[in-house]
């Protein structure tokens, strides 16, 4: 399967790894860009991007998620579909209003249990690579 | 497990445009919610959930790309 590459985006010299991903739910879909976050271990989303799913983002598993200020916000887990590029695979997807920053954070589940991924800081590139047994 | 599936819409090309523009649109709408189809913005709103009325009036057939813009600092404040 081939390697995923994106280009960074890039603020004042500052590179973020962001990533166009469609979150889909029985049939519905969002497209949404997500910053790869290899320290998060959830993927947390915006709520905004539940109701159109057709999803009560609250109705989702609880769990507690420790941010970078220690606290813990409460984050609801649910399992969509999710397309990068021509590659599709469910995973749990969380929402949560806490999060406290504008992005969305696309963490080790479900993208890191999906794909070898490389931070190429110097190329301003990441990429993705399907697990070879997937 | 990963499937080789076709979406429905292209999720390349709005992205590269964005990034393509990346430090005018935080310019221009740091703390809107912008949404992009077919390389260009064709909403903005001060929220996600705003923004999506607007795109089921007018887009109900599409799927733009959505994207909360943050702020030079917010970028610079990143850990």
């Amino acid at each position: 399967m081939p390697v995923l590459e994106y280009d960074y985006a890039v603020v004042a010299g500052r590179r973020s790894p962001l990533i166009p991903l469609g979150l889909g739910h029985q049939g519905k879909w969002q497209r949404v860009e997500a910053y790869v976050d290899s320290g998060a271990f959830y993927s947390v989303f915006k709520p905004g991007f539940a109701p159109p799913l057709g999803l009560e983002w609250q109705a989702g598993e609880r769990v507690q998620v420790q941010v970078g200020d220690g606290r813990l916000i409460p984050v609801y887990l649910h399992e969509l579909d999710v397309q990068v590029r021509q590659y599709r695979f469910s995973g749990r997807i969380g929402f949560s209003e806490h999060l406290g920053i504008r992005f969305n954070l696309i963490g080790r589940i479900p993208l890191f249990e999906q794909f070898v991924i490389c931070f190429d800081d110097r190329r301003g590139v990441v990429s993705l690579e399907p697990h070879s047994e997937c | 497990m990963v499937k080789e599936v076709k979406f429905v819409e292209d999720l390349d090309q709005d992205d590269a445009w964005l990034k393509a523009h990346f430090e005018d649109i935080v310019n221009q709408y740091e703390h809107q919610v912008i949404a992009i189809l077919d390389q260009k913005i064709v909403a903005v709103a001060s929220s996600i959930a705003d923004l999506q009325r607007i795109l089921a009036a007018d887009y109900p057939q599409r799927i733009p790309l959505i994207f909360e813009v943050p702020s030079h600092q917010e970028f610079e404040c990143l850990f």
